[in-house]
This record gives C-alpha cells, structure tokens and sequence, in this order.
C-alpha cells in the first residue's frame, strides 16, 4: 500500500529528537546524580525503552499501515473509542506539560517576558497552524532544527572551549545501586515522546525498527554528551542550576557575542513548537479516527484550545513541576507504547481485515 | 454604426458556401472592426476574397505570397472552384503554415494570429495562409536576473521567436513543444515545453491538467497563469519560476521541469521549483566554482540579513541587550536615547519609507528615480538623523538591509512581507515572537510541494545528490558524472536517497 503522507527514517529520529531536546533543555538533574551514574542509568534505560519499543514494532509488522488507535477500532467500536480518549488525553497532556514548561523556563531566564498568558496562546497559534499542514512539513522543519542545533551546540562550544576542565567531574558514587535505579527511573519517564513514536511508526516509509533504535542510540549519545558537558564545564554547579544546559549557553561568550541566552532561547522556541504541533497534528490524527471526513482544522483546534485552557489554569494557580511523578510517567510510558500494543498483537490479522473492509 | 445579426456564438457556424454570405458572415461577426481588410478578386474567372486584418499580416509578404501567384492563375475556362482550392492545398507553396478552416471559429481565431483567409465562391471552406507581420520588439538583453558572463538574448513578447530561441539551445528531437490557447476572449497561445526523455509523465500531465482548467476570459500576461499553476495558495513562496531568459530556461528543461511559454509575455514559466534556486544563477556555471560558492554563501546571509536584520536588531535592543557586547551597548544607549519614540516604531516607520521610496523609484520614469533616490537616501535620511527623530544605527541597519535585498530580486516580494512582519514580532515578543514567525515560515515553505516534489528539497527533505549544488558549485566534471533531475528530489516510499 501506498503511502501517501509519509515521512522517511531520518525525519522521525529528528521529530523525536527535537521534542527530547526540549525536555532536556527544560530538566533539572536530581541533587543525587552525577556523570557516572547519569550514563549508566542512560545505558539502563535505553535497554529498557528498547525492550519496551518491541510491542509497537511487532505490531507494526503484523499491521503495517495502522497506528493503535485505527486497529482499537478495527478491534470494535468502542475500544476504538476508549484508545483515543486514552491516547489524545495523552498528547493534550503533553501539549499542556510543553506550554507550561516553556512559559516557566522563559520567565525564569528572560524576566523581561512576564506575561507568561500571553506567550502560551502565541506558541499554540502557531503550533495550531503548523499542525494543519501535516506530518510532513512538521517532519522536515523537525530536521532544520536539528541541524540549528548541532550548529548552536557547536557555537556554545566554542564559547566555552576554554572552560572544560575533566577535574568538575563528579565520579565518586556514595550508594552506587541506588543511584544508577533512581538515574534511570528519572530518565526513563523522560521518554515520552516515544508513545508518539509509536502513532508515527506507521507514516514511516520503511526502516522502522533502524529509526527506532537509531533513535536510543543518538539520544543517548547526545544527552550523554550534554550531561559531560555541563558536567565539565559548570561542575557542582550542574546538578544545583535548574537549568544546567540553558547556564551553559550563558556562561559562553566570544568577543563579538557577550552572552548566548539569546541563541538558546531560539532553539528552545524551535524545539518546543515542533513537539507541540507535533503533538497537536497526532491528537487531530486521533480525533480523525472517530469522524474521518473531518478537516485538519477542526480536527486539531479543539484539542490545542483545551491544551491552552488547561495550561493557562496551570500557570496562574499550579505549579507543574509538581506533576512530575517519574512512576506515574513510567507506567504511562509502558502502558500506551507496550502494554496496548501488546494487546493489540492478540488480534487476528484476517478479522482486522474484515472489519476494516466494513469500515 | 452597421447594425449586424447576434453571431455571439459564431465558433461552430459553417462557412457558407457563397462567397457574399460569408464576407457578411464575417463582417458581421467582427462587427464591422475598422481593421478587417477584404481583398475580393477574380482568380481564373471565379471570385474569390483575401481576408486579413491590419498591421497582424506582412503587406509585402501577402503581396510576394498570395497577390502575385493568385492574380497570375490560369486554371482554364472550365475550371471548376475546387480546382482553385486544390492549387492552393495542393499545388502551392504559397506559406510554410497552411491550414484549411471550415467554421468561423477556427477563421477568425487565424486571422487575429496573423493568418490571411483566402475564401472562394462555391465552398464551403477557407485556406488560411501564415503571413504574420505585426510589429514586435527585437530580441534584447534580459530585464531581469542579470549577469556578466552568460548569454545577452532575453525572451520577446513573440511565442514563436521565444520557442525558436529555445530551440536554437537544445538541438534534440527530445525537446517538445505542446501549443494551445487560453482565455476564452483573448485566445492567448501558451506553449508547454519539456524534454521527454527528462521529464516525468505525470508531471506534463499535471501541467496540461492545470492550464486546461484555466477559464479566465483574458490571459495577458504569465501572472494570469501562475496561480493555477501553484499547487498552494496559501504558500507564502511559490513553487512556479519566472525567466525571461533563454539560457536559464534551457537549464531548468534539462533537469526536466516543464516550462510554459506565454504569448505576449517575454516571462516564462517553469514548474517545479526549488527554494534554493533563488540563489543560483547562470554566472554561477561561467565562475570558477570556488568563486560561485562565496558568492552563494554572500546570497544566503544577504537573504537572511533581508528578512531578519531589523527585527533582530529590534529584539535584541528591546529584550535581549545582554547580548551585545559593553562597548557596543553602551554607543547603542547614546543613539537611541535622543530618538523621541520607540524602537520598533522607528523601525517600522523608517522601512515603510524605504518601501515606498523603492515603489516610487520602480514606477517612475528612469529619468526620474534617480531624484528619488536623493531624495530619498540624502535628504529624508540626514535630515532624519540630524533632526534626532531616528537614530544613525537604525539607517546603517536599513541600508544593509535595502542592499542585501536587492542580492536575490525573485524573493523580493517575500522578504519585504516577511521583514516587517519580523519586525513587528521582535518588537513584541523579541527573540520569541521572531522564532514563532520563523518557524511558521519554514513549516510553510515545508508544505509546498509540486507533484510530491518538495519545494525546500534537497536540503530537507536531504537528498545528497542534490545538495552538492546547494551551498557549493560542484564542478562540471563532477556534475556530469551524476546529472539530478527534478523528479529524483520525489518524496516517496521508492526515493531509497531520501534522508
């Protein structure tokens, strides 16, 4: 089968990428890490999200062109319903956990910005019309931003070259156990946007499982790497800033260039549009699951108005960093990328093809 | 004035066989134009009538061609009309073109092409004989996309010299050109060009779809043609390339796009199109390719500079001043403290005069835009700056900004847009409110797309073939070792080049 709106390998890993920058960018370490126990929590975690990532996969080979929530209703109507409620409610939560994340790293970085309201619905108007034009252009702005990335990372590096210095490492491990568990506990319900992966994994042309997996491995790469060097070049200072990667860029400076917040707060900018059209487009592609015929627009705007709602709440009353439960995260994480698709695996291959001929 | 019969739906009316009915036919039809030019004479005993209409046919031609051999025809006594129109389909050469029309339509769509009408009592037809001699313009040098070391013959408002001059580049029966008419009172002849060996199929169908559902009543010039041509017209950029340039043209149907040349319009069109092509140009394959890649790499931050120097600069003094350095920040603070209004009001008025300035510089005479520009950059400038109404950084960063605009002239119009709409957001939201527009912008360019060919390829979606003639020129011998076509750059489940 044809697939008409599609995106290849590369495109996914930079859509996965640019939304786990804008988590990195926004996290602050837990006072327990160090460098040594964040790389080897971030080895056991990525074994982890690759054992998860084979339910998806093997669903994904035994139903090339559906996402769970087009074979729930395959499967019957109303589980069809209960997985997008369950997995739109997920990317609206995404979406809101993303504004609010944002609006609060801007206001603390930047105080002139203080109308945190404002900077919310400008961000989900864009986000809103970006959804609108598809996977595609969301896919390829995603590998722009990438490439900006690696260009800002370099910059801040060359700020910052004369800083490094291997002795900021903090290598000494006081409960060794303990703290590679709760390292890799943390990390892993900073993955997220691997339940989008899966929704994305059938728009891939092909390469599926190299996407997936290329996808760990780089993250890994590059969080490890980002970790080293705040590590290096802030020392204790990383994992008492709550913001060590966004300090990084401010304590880089060139003789042209006193200060490189500005650059960063591009990026951040970039980064979280991205994710949160993305997360927009996938919760319209849901909502499409229910009514087909609907538009892209009507699709997307009422779950980007209930996303700005709720963030809006969020920011004048809440503070969302106490949502920030790694086990409620986790569960999320295992539930809708393995434990659905797990039991999605259980259906026929010829009923599916049955039913879908009825719809 | 001649009162005449309703012939509104003349096109399909028979040609009626008797030569008086069908000059009144004609007449009538044409409602007695003052141009219609009815030559009647007796050919071998039999009357026969030259039609043609004013100053669209060559006298001299139509006297060599058509008088002289027509009033010097003996055919006998008993010769019969059909002998007549036998000579003239049969034993003549009267012109290289030579048609044999049977109803109105196609008689008087001729005769406004050019064409002279010979009509002959007793049939029911007529002979149209191509003795085009109306005025035209030589072939000059091209108004547009200027340069140094290519070719100096630019298109004409002819389709038939513009197809000539096309066909005087690529010598190979693989060239084709498709002639048709659009616009339902004009009766424009557009040409689709292509080569069928470059050229995918799909892609000259989807051409040929597009111009057939042009119902306008009047095609006068290519901008009458490009919006059905564009595949969005939501798009801020467009996928349809403009030229009047024979050798770009020639080019761009190598790497298998399909033009449409447009009679009347020296500006073809070409489909599709690439955002990096804006950047490139013919001197760019007549310079040494290190140099073509400096001056690549001087267009794309010359772009950049066009669309986000004001509102950087304006977000950063309003926002982000931690950015600069002390030395600048602090003479940034002495200019701008005597200024009386805002940053980004001084901004946004200073680029609405230069926008109106560069209007006003376009559309007058030459004679006369040279007393706007002094005008313009001397004495509003200076006495702006002198008066402390705007600050001397805000022209320097206009100046620049003026300039790099004029570097790439087939994005004008989207940097001019894109410039204050930057502005603006930089003097709202700073540094934010720019990449809130920037990433809007590159998501809309993204989304363009002709025929699953991606507008923003090869950079993304990447396609390695194509991006070693992005930023840096490759070298002819590398560049035919791997010729790209358009139809490579396809977004597509059998594209393994895609990244």
């Amino acid at each position: 089968m044809k697939k008409t709106h599609a995106i290849s390998a590369s495109q996914l890993i930079c859509l996965l990428l640019v939304g786990r920058l804008f988590i990195m960018m926004t996290y602050s370490p837990a006072g327990g890490d160090n460098t040594l126990i964040t790389i080897l929590g971030g080895l056991i975690t990525n074994a982890a999200l690759a054992v998860v990532m084979i339910f998806p996969l093997l669903l994904l080979k035994k139903f090339p062109d559906k996402n769970a929530v087009q074979l729930g209703y395959c499967a019957a109507k109303p589980v069809g319903i209960m997985l997008t409620v369950i997995y739109t409610a997920f990317l609206a939560w995404v979406a809101v956990k993303t504004m609010c994340d944002f609006s609060q790293f801007i206001t603390f970085a930047f105080p002139i910005f203080t109308a945190k309201r404002v900077i919310v619905v400008f961000m989900a108007a864009t986000a809103l019309y970006i959804s609108t034009l598809g996977i595609e252009p969301i896919a390829r702005s995603a590998a722009v931003v990438t490439g900006l990335f690696v260009v800002m990372l370099i910059t801040v590096l060359l700020g910052t070259s004369g800083e490094i210095d291997i002795h900021n490492l903090n290598i000494s491990i006081e409960d060794p156990l303990g703290g590679i568990i709760k390292s890799s506990l943390g990390s892993f319900a900073r993955n997220s946007e691997l339940i989008l992966a899966c929704l994305l994994l059938p728009k891939l042309r092909s390469k599926q499982r190299g996407a997936v997996y290329g996808y760990i491995t780089i993250k890994y790469i590059v969080v490890g790497s980002i970790a080293f060097l705040c590590s290096a070049i802030l020392g204790d200072f990383a994992y008492s800033s709550p913001l060590p990667f966004f300090h990084l860029s401010s304590y880089s400076n060139t003789s042209v260039i006193a200060r490189f917040d500005s650059l960063f707060l591009i990026l951040w900018t970039f980064c979280a549009v991205t994710k949160l059209s993305l997360c927009i487009y996938l919760a319209g592609e849901c909502i499409k699951c229910v009514s087909p015929k609907i538009k892209p627009f009507y699709a997307t705007l009422p779950v980007t108005a209930a996303a700005l709602i709720c963030s809006v709440f969020i920011i004048m009353y809440y503070d969302i960093t106490k949502a920030e439960n790694v086990y409620i995260w986790s569960a999320v994480i295992i539930i809708l990328a393995a434990l659905i698709p797990a039991l999605l695996l259980i259906l026929p291959k010829e009923k599916r093809s049955r039913k879908e001929k009825s719809i | 004035m001649p009162c005449f019969p309703d012939y509104s739906n003349y096109e399909n009316i028979k040609i009626a066989s008797s030569l008086e009915k069908a000059l009144l036919d004609l007449r009538s039809i044409m409602g007695g134009t003052m141009d219609l030019n009815i030559m009647e004479v007796l050919v071998s005993g039999h009357k026969c009538a030259v039609v043609s209409i004013e100053n669209m046919t060559s006298t001299d031609i139509m006297t060599e061609l058509l008088f002289q051999p027509l009033t010097s025809l003996q055919l006998g006594e008993n010769s019969k009309p059909q002998d007549i129109a036998d000579w003239l389909t049969k034993y003549s050469l009267l012109s290289s073109e030579r048609h044999t029309c049977y109803d109105y339509g196609e008689a008087v769509t001729q005769l406004f092409s050019g064409f002279a009408l010979v009509l002959v009592n007793g049939l029911a037809s007529g002979y149209l004989f191509g003795i085009q001699g109306f005025d035209k313009r030589s072939i000059d040098e091209p108004t547009s996309d200027l340069n140094v070391l290519g070719g100096r013959d630019g298109f004409i408002e002819v389709l038939r010299t513009n197809v000539s001059l096309v066909r005087r580049r690529l010598k190979t029966p693989c060239l084709r050109f498709e002639l048709s008419k659009i616009g339902t009172k004009s009766k424009t002849d557009i040409c689709i060009v292509y080569m069928a060996d470059r050229c995918s199929s799909e892609l000259v169908d989807s051409v040929r779809q597009r111009i057939s559902s042009i119902k306008l009543e009047t095609v006068l010039s290519s901008g009458y043609v490009m919006p059905y041509l564009m595949k969005s017209s939501k798009s801020i950029f467009t996928d349809v390339q403009t030229t009047d340039r024979p050798d770009a043209f020639a080019a761009k149907l190598c790497e298998g796009k399909v033009g449409i040349i447009i009679d009347g319009t020296p500006f073809t069109l070409l489909v599709p199109t690439f955002f990096i092509e804006n950047f490139n140009t013919v001197d760019d394959y007549a310079n040494r390719p290190y140099y073509a890649t400096y001056i690549r790499c001087i267009k794309y931050i010359a772009f950049i500079l066009a669309v986000l120097l004001p509102g950087v600069y304006v977000a950063l003094a309003t926002f982000h001043s931690e950015t600069f350095s002390y030395k600048l920040l602090l003479s940034l603070v002495i200019s701008e403290e005597s200024t009386p209004y805002p940053l980004v009001f001084d901004v946004v008025i200073i680029t609405l005069m230069y926008e109106i300035l560069r209007e006003a510089g376009i559309r007058l005479p030459k004679t006369v835009g040279g007393a706007v520009s002094i005008v313009g950059g001397l004495i509003i400038g200076d006495a702006a700056v002198n008066s402390g109404l705007i600050s001397a950084p805000i022209l320097i960063i206009l100046g620049l900004t003026a300039t790099s605009s004029f570097v790439i002239p087939n994005l004008n119009q989207q940097t001019s847009v894109l410039r204050m709409i930057m502005i603006i957001a930089g003097g709202v939201a700073g540094l934010y409110g720019i990449t809130l527009v920037s990433a809007a912008v590159l998501a809309n360019a993204c989304a363009l797309s002709d025929n699953g060919i991606p507008y923003t390829a090869p950079v993304t979606p990447f396609f390695k073939s194509g991006f070693k003639d992005v930023l840096m020129r490759a070298g002819f011998k590398r560049l035919e070792k791997t010729q790209t076509l358009v139809s490579d750059f396809k977004a597509g489940e059998n594209n393994t080049e895609e990244a």
